[in-house]
């Protein structure tokens, strides 16, 4: 039954549901946020119903249960319209398409990416207030041990551009003269747009990567931002890297 | 809060009414006809269904155009909140999950029999359970 049911589900998501969400978007990106949320709600509660009932699909349907929230909160206005909120809520649903086909393919999500999504949803829908005490609040701790200044990254999830600029800042606000090493063991997931723009510093700092490990990791290796910032693992204590990373 | 019970057969109109008595105030009714009739009534009085428990296979209407039903009158009249509806059915077929879903915006779906752990399950999912 769950095959059968799987063959017949991802037909109708290609046939019926992603135009219907494809148009969804399209009415969102033009503004008209009531009746783009009106379209996109029947497919989504659809994903979220079906997605639940078959095994090896609840994160799909977990995490189309947040777009969904998220997607409410905007229909009734307790979330203001604004363009940050309206990339989100298509970011999520997106995210929602990927999840089915990651499931699909390789038959099992990527849940850091879950995780990653859930959380910007959720620090968004916490409203305008809390999100902006969120941005705010700080995600590292700067402290300096034998390595050299080390900038701690305590938030599990770096993936806005808040939180992006404030490890930039930290680390602008450093001595170029000594390396500085950003742990990120505290870290499940760093978006690749939050390691280009730290990476953007490595030709005038030497910065090596302490703590790399699930998502996180997976990211840093998979856009080769290891050839400008040196793991410290792989980097003996005579081998730190010169800015540009080139080793001495 | 109040439930209510759309099942043909007596033993499964008894046990479900068992399993959700601690819960709701239960009214059990046989078909797709009387579960609208219920429907409407409930709103009537101002004491509407918080929760729906809906078998598909029903002689006279069956579940899933009662269901269909429910929705558009909640979209016509307008009613707010909508019901929760969960189907509790013998059908597991692709097109009948699928269709509950997308059609009568279903919140859940338990092939039957309907055990006492998976109901309150899916009882938690919609937030009549909150421990």
């Amino acid at each position: 039954m769950s095959d059968a049911l799987s063959e017949e589900f991802f037909a109708e998501v290609g046939d019926k549901y992603y135009p219907q969400v494809l148009e969804g978007l399209e009415l969102l990106g033009a503004g008209d946020v009531g009746a783009g949320i009106e379209i996109l709600a029947r497919p989504l509660h659809t994903i979220k119903g079906v997605t639940g009932f078959m095994p090896g699909f609840e994160a799909a349907s977990l995490l189309t249960h947040k777009v969904e929230s998220f997607l409410k909160k905007l229909q009734a206005k307790t979330l203001p319209h604004s363009a940050d909120n309206i990339s989100l809520a298509a970011y999520g649903v997106n995210s929602v398409f990927a999840v089915i086909e990651q499931i699909r393919e390789l038959g099992e999500p990527d849940q850091g990416e879950i995780d990653a999504v859930c959380e910007v949803l959720l620090a968004a829908a916490g409203g305008e207030k809390q999100a902006n005490q969120g941005d705010g609040r700080a995600c590292l701790t700067l402290e300096q041990d034998a390595a050299g200044a080390v900038v701690r990254v305590n938030s599990p999830r770096i993936h806005k551009k808040s939180q992006a600029d404030q490890l930039v800042g930290a680390i602008l606000g450093l001595p170029q003269t000594s390396p500085v090493v950003l742990d990120v063991s505290a870290v499940k997931s760093f978006g690749s747009g939050a390691w280009e723009d730290v990476a953007a510093l490595a030709g005038m700092w030497t910065i090596r990567v302490r703590g790399l490990s699930g998502a996180c990791r997976e990211t840093f290796y998979a856009w080769d931002f290891d050839a400008v910032m040196s793991p410290v693992a792989e980097c003996g204590a005579d081998e730190i890297p010169t800015p540009g990373g080139i080793s001495q | 809060m109040r439930a209510l019970v759309v099942e043909d057969e007596f033993l499964g109109r008894k046990v479900l009414s068992v399993f959700l008595n601690t819960l709701f105030e239960v009214d059990v009714v046989v078909n797709g006809i009387e579960a609208l009739e219920a429907f409407r009534l409930a709103h009537a009085e101002g004491r509407p269904y918080d929760l729906l428990l809906m078998d598909i296979m029903m002689p006279g209407m069956d579940g899933l155009e009662a269901l269909k039903q429910i929705r558009a009158l909640e979209q016509d009249l307008p009613l707010r909140p909508r019901v929760k509806v969960l189907m509790t059915t013998a059908l597991d077929d692709p097109k009948t999950v699928i269709r509950s879903f997308h059609d009568g915006e279903a919140s859940g779906y338990i092939v039957k029999p309907v055990r006492k752990d998976k109901l309150f399950e899916e009882l938690k999912k919609l937030g009549f359970i909150t421990a």
